[in-house]
């Protein structure tokens, strides 16, 4: 067992390793528990699909969930996009949305009104989708030729075809090549940005970039 | 260059149609409510906790840290002088890749009518637990859906000396498990009446 951690630790062929992806602050920030019974019970009558996302944040920051099932009900489409895409797995998009929103949850204190609530969450999102990678990325993939793990995600691409024609062929593409399309073709980040969240050179950024158009190209022609 | 061209303006026509959101298949709500409720509760205990207790989790870490050592040491000790193991490695050295791919097949079934004789001897309430209820159900999913896809790889590549290896060791450790689960004491006895659900 110990040869195997070692194994795992020393492997250089991980394509997202632990080196190349920014931890988001981790502080564990719990909403605050002094806001009253009553006044929940008031705001809850007032929630509804038209109550601003400004409103449901204040609300869901003093402990309130049903502002914060509401918050879930309007962006949890966007946030699971991102998921899908980046993961490339219909299993670990579910597992990753749900761990954004959990930590939504704890970070919501820090949301200051200085930018537009979905911007934050989008941000908020795109990291923890890419700690949640890490973590949950089986260990035994580390061992596989990066071909098997293609051929799985094609595998589950062709089970799945209501999905968009680009979203099947966007799961076919190695991880490190995906995230980075997914980053700047789709979400819409720049190189520069894209190398900070990931921990990664921006002319390594630009290669991934360019590799994933010609491989998406070759399965379009 | 002009070659491209065509490809290009499709895979543009695919990003701008696109679309930005996409649907859950399943409710996701109520997984993200309890790990909230549970992360919440769990905050509340630790800040309740008194602080003056580090030496007592120096002393639970250290312990820690020594059983999960003395555990690793011994699941490492290589009594592999399992048959499989010795049948791989003179297989690897005179089999044709056929055969090789046949004999993948042929320990994937003798492995799988190991874990059925387990299954046929559970009677007891603690494996009758949903998955969901029992770590030892979800360690063993997790195991052997591992096993399932080296199984898949080795059969693409059954040369892999690597790729048997860690297939031999992650059957060897679903065996282990389900021995363990056997051993823990809701399942040492028969069942009788009032264990069984």
């Amino acid at each position: 067992m110990s040869n195997l951690v070692t194994r795992t630790q020393s492997d250089k062929t991980v394509t997202l390793n632990s080196n190349n992806i920014t931890d988001i602050d981790c502080q564990f920030q719990q909403p605050s528990k002094n806001a009253e019974t009553d006044q929940n019970q008031a705001n809850h009558d007032q929630i509804d699909g038209l109550t601003p996302d400004e409103t449901l944040v204040n609300l869901a920051k003093s402990g309130n969930k049903a502002a914060f099932k509401q918050l879930y009900l309007r962006h949890q489409g966007r946030v699971y996009a991102i998921c899908f895409r980046l993961s490339g797995s219909h299993d670990h998009a579910d597992e990753i949305c749900q761990d954004c929103f959990v930590r939504l949850w704890q970070k919501l204190e820090q949301f200051n009104g200085q930018s537009q609530f979905t911007t934050w969450l989008h941000k908020l999102s795109v990291h923890q989708a890419i700690n949640s990678m890490k973590a949950k990325q089986r260990f035994w993939h580390r061992f596989l030729p990066d071909s098997s793990i293609t051929d799985e995600n094609e595998q589950e691409a062709s089970r799945h075809y209501e999905y968009h024609r680009l979203d099947k062929l966007i799961m076919k593409l190695p991880e490190r090549t995906r995230v980075v399309f997914v980053l700047s073709a789709i979400e819409g980040y720049q190189h520069q940005e894209i190398a900070e969240i990931l921990n990664i050179a921006v002319g390594t950024s630009k290669t991934q970039y360019h590799r994933a158009k010609q491989m998406l190209q070759e399965m379009l022609s | 260059m002009k070659k491209n061209q065509p490809q290009q303006e499709n895979l543009d026509d695919l990003l701008a149609s696109l679309p930005k959101e996409i649907s859950p298949k399943a409710d996701l709500w109520q997984d993200i409510d309890d790990q909230i409720s549970a992360k919440t509760n769990s905050n509340m205990t630790q800040n309740s906790m008194v602080k003056g207790d580090s030496h007592w989790k120096m002393i639970a870490m250290a312990a820690s840290l020594a059983f999960v050592m003395v555990l690793g040491w011994k699941l490492s000790t290589p009594n592999i002088s399992s048959t499989e193991t010795l049948t791989v490695n003179n297989a690897l050295s005179n089999q044709s890749t056929e055969d090789l791919i046949a004999l993948v097949d042929q320990i994937a079934q003798t492995h799988q009518q190991q874990i059925t004789s387990f299954e046929d001897n559970k009677y007891t309430v603690g494996m009758q637990l949903d998955n969901q209820t029992n770590p030892f159900n979800k360690g063993f999913s997790e195991l052997e859906l591992a096993s399932k896809e080296i199984q898949q790889a080795l059969k693409n590549d059954p040369n892999n000396k690597q790729v048997w290896d860690l297939w031999l060791w992650i059957m060897k450790r679903e065996i282990e498990l389900l021995q363990q689960q056997q051993r823990t004491p809701m399942n040492t006895a028969p069942s009788t009446q009032g264990n069984q659900i």
